[in-house]
């Protein structure tokens, strides 16, 4: 019997016994490093190196483009174990924040942990305390509301002055976006404290943003925040069967979410099942779209496509006929999650169902939903941020022509949407990449001109290398590439702050040309 | 609620008064100048202890049925007062005995039972002794400003929303705070407090219902997605009294 049989045996026994997960606490943590020996792509999973990371100035192939200048933030989870402990699932390790800064000198490197409330209690008990998404652990301390179990690890935005450490079930954490050290959680209003505020706000191009929280079993909160950071307006919108919802949509007059068949039981819940466990997944129920008018929003429309999961959602806009169009990344159930990005933990490679870009139009007049998918796996996909809410023709993912699993990913792609086409680099298998994201270039102004900037893990070196595209010309190979000293943990999602000065200088001649056209 | 008020205070000392002074002239000679003022002094005392009845009230403010006698006094003394300057001493002796007794003896007494509010706080002078003081030492008040408050429960279908037994607080100069519960009855009480940030009296709450402020429960006790059990977060009062710690969270 190989190793993953014996895990995954052992596992499934484990469960028939009704034994806690954490019984086999020790055991996954040994089972990772023995199995991290054989296996350098498991080094994604690996807890980051040291509390801090710092390098002033990163190995350097290539020219950094004289306009991009900033700071590319990500986030992700970075801290998998303590003690003997190691988590169960990818999704619940505390957010560590790293910053690459784009300056003439070159490239710099930074990295933190957000200290949150759990954060800083674990670190001083030297263990893990409180209940994590995806690992039952026994006697663990009570908690006040969501934010007790903050771990602040799915993406970071730069927005109104403020950095922010985003998670998805509870309040966004304040960060210095110089130094990194947490300020606090943010609460956008006194009774908004502690609410869920999702990982993937969508930021419109007159810089107002609009986000949601899963509220579990009530439906969902909404928030409208003006670019100067003062809340518009937020409220709750109750509906039926509130499923884990983690990424939406935005088009000019509505708001878009997905709602996967995979809804939370509260039995499961005050049983003592973890709080990904707790939700129970029904291949025979719809994947239901809620669409809510941003200026009304009791003004609501429901429409339904196949089951399917879904993370993360590219861009949706409306045509002229109000038909909403958006791009998703479909998987056919959540396995992925449920298996795959679980038994990771332990060094096993475990099946699960792939995501695949997903074109979907939703019909107000006939309230009829459709959808297809291309063959490629994908995920991570990101627009133009110039485009959001409007029709876009540039989607970048990452990809993979042939899945090795389904969050093992090959290289990055440019899908040009009206003609089909992809303009893709391969990393090669030597090579683990992350989430790749898109830099308008403040100079232009045409649709996807800029750079593609994203990290990717070199297996053989075992470092992290940060590569910097020609956003409109994938297949030529990155630019210029920076290497860091080491290799740091798998991350998930990151965002661009352009640096004040380039901001201000293409603002200003922007707004020359403008005048001079006139 | 009716409480011990000056009122309740005048009747109390005229109707004491009265009843000594009754004594005092049961057992001297009649008939005499002395027994004339002591009387007519005695007459006037209980006029007072009557008549101040009628601004003492229960605690839905309408009079009882023992007002009646309150009308019955203020009426006989006049009389008895009467029959003795008109020298019909049979009439006043068997009035002024019956007055003595009834309406000073029998009714005073009865006003001790300990459901009223003269038995109430006669009974609260003498418990005194037996009486225990609850200490509640708060931990983890998360800033400075406004104040943190307990509320004593002694019933677990109350515990935490309903109706406390008692609520105290303290500002909440630190991390830490102290607030006495004192005259429990031995027994078994929870106690739930919070840092009343914004001082409104009120647990705060967000949008979805979750506390917005620091709370906490006599033995951290802790509810699975809800507040904990008056079980879990009872504890024993001995008559010795107790000290006990609450970290807010």
């Amino acid at each position: 019997m190989n190793r993953r049989n014996f895990l995954l045996k052992l596992s499934a026994v484990a469960a028939a016994a009704g034994l806690p997960a954490s019984a086999l606490a020790d055991a996954w943590k040994d089972h990772f490093e023995t199995a991290l020996a054989g296996n350098p792509s498991l080094l994604a999973y690996r807890s980051a190196s040291a509390e801090t990371l710092s390098t002033a100035r990163l190995a350097l192939s290539g020219r950094i483009p004289a306009r991009l200048r900033g700071t590319l933030y990500r986030n992700g989870p970075a801290r998998h174990d303590r003690g003997e402990l190691r988590y169960h699932h990818w999704f619940d390790g505390d957010g560590m924040i790293q910053a690459f800064r784009f300056s003439d000198d070159g490239v710099s490197h930074s990295g933190r942990f957000v200290r949150t409330a759990k954060y800083a209690a674990e670190a001083e008990a030297g263990r893990f305390l409180y209940a994590a998404f995806g690992t039952r652990l026994e006697g663990t301390r009570p908690v006040s509301g969501a934010d007790s179990l903050n771990v602040a690890n799915t993406s970071v935005l730069p927005f109104a002055g403020e950095l922010l450490a985003l998670w998805e079930g509870g309040s966004a954490y304040r960060l210095d976006p110089e130094t990194l050290a947490t300020l606090g959680p943010k609460a956008w209003r006194r009774d908004l404290t502690g609410m869920p505020f999702s990982a993937h706000p969508r930021l419109e191009a007159d810089g107002t943003l609009w986000n949601f929280g899963v509220v579990n079993g009530r439906g969902l909160a909404l928030y409208h925040i003006a670019a100067q950071g003062t809340l518009l307006k937020a409220d709750l919108v109750p509906f039926e069967d509130v499923p884990m919802v983690h990424d939406f949509a935005v088009t000019e007059r509505s708001l878009v979410f997905l709602l996967p068949p995979l809804v939370l039981d509260r039995e499961k819940r005050a049983s003592g099942a973890s709080f990904l466990d707790s939700h129970v997944w029904n291949p025979q129920a719809p994947m239901r779209v809620l669409v809510v008018d941003k200026s009304d929003w009791a003004k609501r429309r429901w429409y339904e496509l196949p089951a399917g999961f879904v993370f993360h959602l590219g861009n949706a806009w409306e045509d002229n006929a109000g038909v909403i169009r958006f791009d998703y990344m479909r998987a056919n159930d959540a396995s992925g999650m449920f298996q795959s990005l679980r038994q990771v933990m332990s060094g096993v490679r475990a099946p699960g169902e792939a995501a695949r870009p997903t074109f979907a139009a939703l019909n107000p007049a006939s309230g009829s939903a459709r959808q297809e998918s291309r063959d490629e796996v994908a995920e991570f996909p990101r627009v133009d941020a110039r485009m959001t809410g409007r029709r876009h023709a540039r989607l970048f993912t990452l990809y993979s022509a042939k899945p090795r699993d389904p969050f093992g990913f090959q290289g990055v792609q440019r899908l040009d949407l009206d003609s089909g086409k992809a303009d893709r680099f391969d990393y090669g298998a030597g090579f683990f990449p992350e989430e790749h994201i898109h830099v308008a270039d403040p100079a232009t102004s045409a649709e996807g001109s800029g750079w593609l900037l994203g990290t990717a893990i070199d297996l053989q070196r075992r470092v992290t290398v940060l590569s910097i595209f020609d956003a409109l010309h994938v297949s030529d190979g990155p630019i210029a590439q920076a290497s860091l000293p080491y290799a740091l943990p798998a991350g998930l999602h990151g965002n661009f702050a352009p640096a004040l000065s380039t901001a201000l200088r293409y603002s200003s001649s922007a707004r020359a040309r403008a005048s001079g056209s006139e | 609620m009716s409480h011990f008020t000056p009122v309740v205070a005048v009747h109390v000392a005229a109707a004491l008064l009265a009843l000594a002074l009754g004594a005092l002239v049961f057992l001297r000679r009649k008939g005499t100048a002395t027994h004339g003022w002591m009387g007519r002094a005695w007459a006037g005392l209980m006029l007072v202890t009557a008549i101040s009845t009628f601004w003492i009230t229960g605690d839905d403010g309408k009079y009882s049925w023992i007002h009646g006698l309150s009308v019955f006094v203020t009426l006989a003394i006049p009389l008895a007062v009467f029959y003795a300057i008109r020298g019909n001493i049979a009439r006043h002796r068997g009035l002024m005995t019956g007055l003595y007794v009834g309406a000073l003896i029998v009714a005073g007494g009865f006003s001790l039972s300990p459901d009223r509010l003269l038995g109430k706080t006669l009974l609260g002078l003498v418990s005194h002794a037996e009486a225990a003081d609850l200490r509640v030492d708060i931990q983890g008040v998360p800033a400075a400003g406004g104040r943190v408050l307990a509320a004593l429960f002694d019933r677990a279908e109350d515990f935490p929303k309903g109706k406390a037994i008692a609520a105290n607080f303290a500002d909440a100069a630190g991390p830490t705070a102290s607030i006495l519960f004192t005259d429990l009855a031995p027994g078994e009480y929870a106690v739930a407090a919070y840092h009343d940030e914004n001082g409104n009296g009120r647990l705060d709450a967000n949008l979805m219902g979750q506390p917005i402020e620091a709370y906490g429960f006599s033995r951290d006790a802790a509810g699975m997605m809800g507040p904990p059990r008056f079980a879990d977060a009872a504890v024993k009062v001995e008559a010795a009294g107790l000290a006990i710690k609450i970290n807010l969270r």
